[in-house]
């Protein structure tokens, strides 16, 4: 059993704090994302894994080990990079088995692991060819047989997919997921795109400048943002300000009911498809919904969606209706309601 | 681009220019008379026979030849390392160490040559047997013009080759040298091809700094040349031009299929 466990790592360059006490555990045959915009440590995080970065303190446990002090060499992880980083003077079968022949594995059994290999990622017929002589996405392929083939404990992959195009990009989620599950793959993937960190992960670690938002499963994640960082980024576009203590929110553009929500002393997140835009209702009163009077000062043709601008007693809102729906326009005066129970109490991001 | 009509016309003059006095040369070889003179009196080949009895020249050209081999293989071994090193390095004041590389390039031979004369005699007097005249400093003297090449012409390759595949290399169970051997070495083989030629030619065709440094009776090919033509005005000089502008001719058109000149100084390389 390899887990890979990343034990209060810390890391900074001269003043910069690049990785603040991070903890990370990867189960054994878990996917788990490491999520964040450019700059939060995740590529760092990867790379000390790998071994090419030493952490200031903190140590990197495998199956077990630490190995925290060994050089890449000497780990048994295998990565997938950005670029690929093909060997362009190998053809692809001396690719896929360098790996092999660095760990000293019998010509033979190297022959069949590779030819194994090539076979599950269904590229057995470019065996003789040159990087070059290959697609985009045949390179993909090359590269995450090179690191299968050595059946590294943790395979760590440094956002593999980003020089894909989208349709190639959502074939190949699929394919990795389905190659994790057959070899029961112990994976740590770095990701800027939250879909795909969504769509493949077992577990999702959100990140920002050097510290852990959350941990949580992609569920977890999407419906139930805990910072307003972690809101953000999961496409919650109404952040707003202000106490909220379960019934009222208080924030300085006045005092708003709100029904039966969870407290939480920073902020409320709404996400631009639960907003409802109804006609003004001044005697409205709902255990359900919580309403807040808007002027409507935006509005953008998404095709299937339409996208308003609203102004709500000094806060600004967005608001994504369906077209069937989207019949107001710019200058009405309209209630903005949401169910309150999709209202998401947040608190302060972790990273300031 | 397009080019105006005299913007075509300067081009064509800069190159006759360039390749005029390298075309009358090779014609003055074939000339029947024993001096210097136009027109030509007649054609002839004697020259050119008579190369095999010019033991001077002959032997001048051996010892060029042993000088370049000797010089381009410690100039690769030691350029080659500082590129890689340099282009892979995190080292404060990198690119003053790269330009101190070029250094060479920048002063005129004449005076690296008598500065090293100079620098060499007065170690001389601590070394038994003397540093100055000998092949070893010769040697030494040449790795220094050369390694301006050999540097820069490697780490516009070795910049280029990236480090990804190294980290790839080392990820996948290889040591550093191992990786250095599979991986970095095989892929800048275009670059110590190119390099190592251009090292050659420099060592070969060198005057200047030969001139303070060759031994009475062991003198390089160019120095050879130079005392014959204090004595005589026979072309037997241009028959020995000649065969070595076809010689580094060859080399140069060999370099060029595995480096493109014109972005080897701003980082390019043929792929």
């Amino acid at each position: 059993m390899a887990e890979l466990l990343i034990e209060h790592v810390a890391k900074s360059y001269g003043e910069k704090l690049v990785l603040e006490d991070a903890y990370i555990k990867v189960p054994h045959g878990e996917f788990v994302s490491l999520l964040g915009p450019s700059g939060c440590g995740k590529t760092t995080t990867l790379n000390i894994v790998a071994g090419f970065v030493a952490p200031d303190s903190g140590s990197i446990r495998l199956g077990g080990d630490d190995i925290t002090r060994r050089p890449p060499y000497g780990r048994d992880t295998a990565i997938v990079f950005q670029n690929y980083a093909l060997f362009p003077h190998m053809r692809v079968t001396d690719n896929v088995a360098y790996g092999l022949r660095a760990r000293r594995v019998a010509k033979d059994a190297i022959a069949k692991r590779v030819e194994e290999t090539l076979r599950i990622m269904g590229i057995h017929d470019l065996a003789d060819r040159f990087p070059s002589q290959l697609s985009g996405g045949q390179q993909q392929r090359v590269a995450v047989a090179r690191a299968v083939a050595v059946r590294p404990s943790a395979l760590l992959m440094d956002e593999p997919l980003s020089n894909l195009d989208a349709k190639l990009r959502a074939e190949i989620r699929i394919e990795l997921r389905e190659l994790q599950h057959r070899l029961d793959q112990t994976i740590l993937f770095v990701t800027h795109d939250q879909e795909e960190a969504l769509s493949m992960s077992d577990r999702i670690v959100l990140m920002n400048r050097g510290r852990i938002e959350q941990i949580g499963s992609p569920d977890e994640l999407f419906q139930r943002p805990k910072t307003v960082f972690a809101a953000g980024f999961m496409g919650v576009e109404n952040i707003v300000d202000g106490a909220f203590d379960g019934r009222t929110w208080a924030s300085e553009n006045g005092t708003q009911t709100m029904p039966g929500t969870a407290a939480s002393a920073g902020a409320v997140g709404i996400r631009p498809s639960e907003l409802e835009l109804v006609e003004r209702d001044p005697n409205f009163v709902s255990d359900e919904y919580a309403s807040v009077q808007a002027t409507v000062t935006g509005r953008t043709y998404l095709g299937d969606n339409v996208r308003y601008e609203l102004a709500a007693r000094g806060d600004s809102l967005v608001a994504v209706v369906p077209y069937s729906k989207a019949d107001k326009d710019i200058g009405d005066e309209v209630d903005a309601r949401v169910l309150a129970k999709c209202l998401i109490p947040l608190e302060p991001s972790v990273a300031q | 681009m397009k080019l105006s009509g005299w913007m075509k016309a300067l081009g064509l003059l800069v190159f006759v220019f360039m390749l005029g006095p390298v075309a009358i040369i090779v014609w003055i070889s074939f000339f029947d008379q024993a001096y210097l003179s136009f027109p030509a009196e007649g054609y002839s080949l004697r020259w050119y026979a008579g190369l095999v009895d010019q033991t001077e020249l002959f032997r001048g050209l051996l010892y060029s030849a042993e000088i370049a081999v000797i010089t381009t293989i410690i100039s690769l071994f030691l350029g080659v390392s500082a590129a890689i090193a340099l282009s892979r390095s995190r080292l404060r004041g990198r690119t003053l160490f790269e330009n101190v590389f070029l250094l060479p390039l920048v002063i005129p031979a004449i005076i690296t040559g008598m500065a090293l004369y100079i620098y060499l005699y007065q170690l001389s007097g601590i070394v038994q047997g003397g540093l100055v005249p000998s092949t070893w400093s010769l040697i030494a003297a040449h790795v220094i013009i050369t390694l301006p090449w050999t540097f820069r012409l490697t780490y516009a390759g070795a910049v280029s080759i990236g480090t990804d595949v190294e980290r790839a290399s080392l990820d996948l169970g290889r040591g550093s040298l191992a990786t250095l051997m599979r991986v970095t070495l095989p892929l800048l083989r275009p670059s110590l091809i190119g390099s190592g030629i251009f090292a050659f030619i420099f060592s070969f065709g060198d005057l200047e700094i030969s001139l303070f440094l060759v031994s009475p009776g062991q003198t390089t090919l160019p120095v050879a040349m130079v005392q014959y033509a204090e004595f005589n005005v026979d072309p037997t000089l241009a028959a020995v031009a000649t065969v070595q502008i076809v010689l580094i001719g060859l080399l140069l058109l060999i370099a060029n299929k595995f480096i493109r000149f014109g972005e080897a100084f701003s980082g390019g390389l043929k792929q």
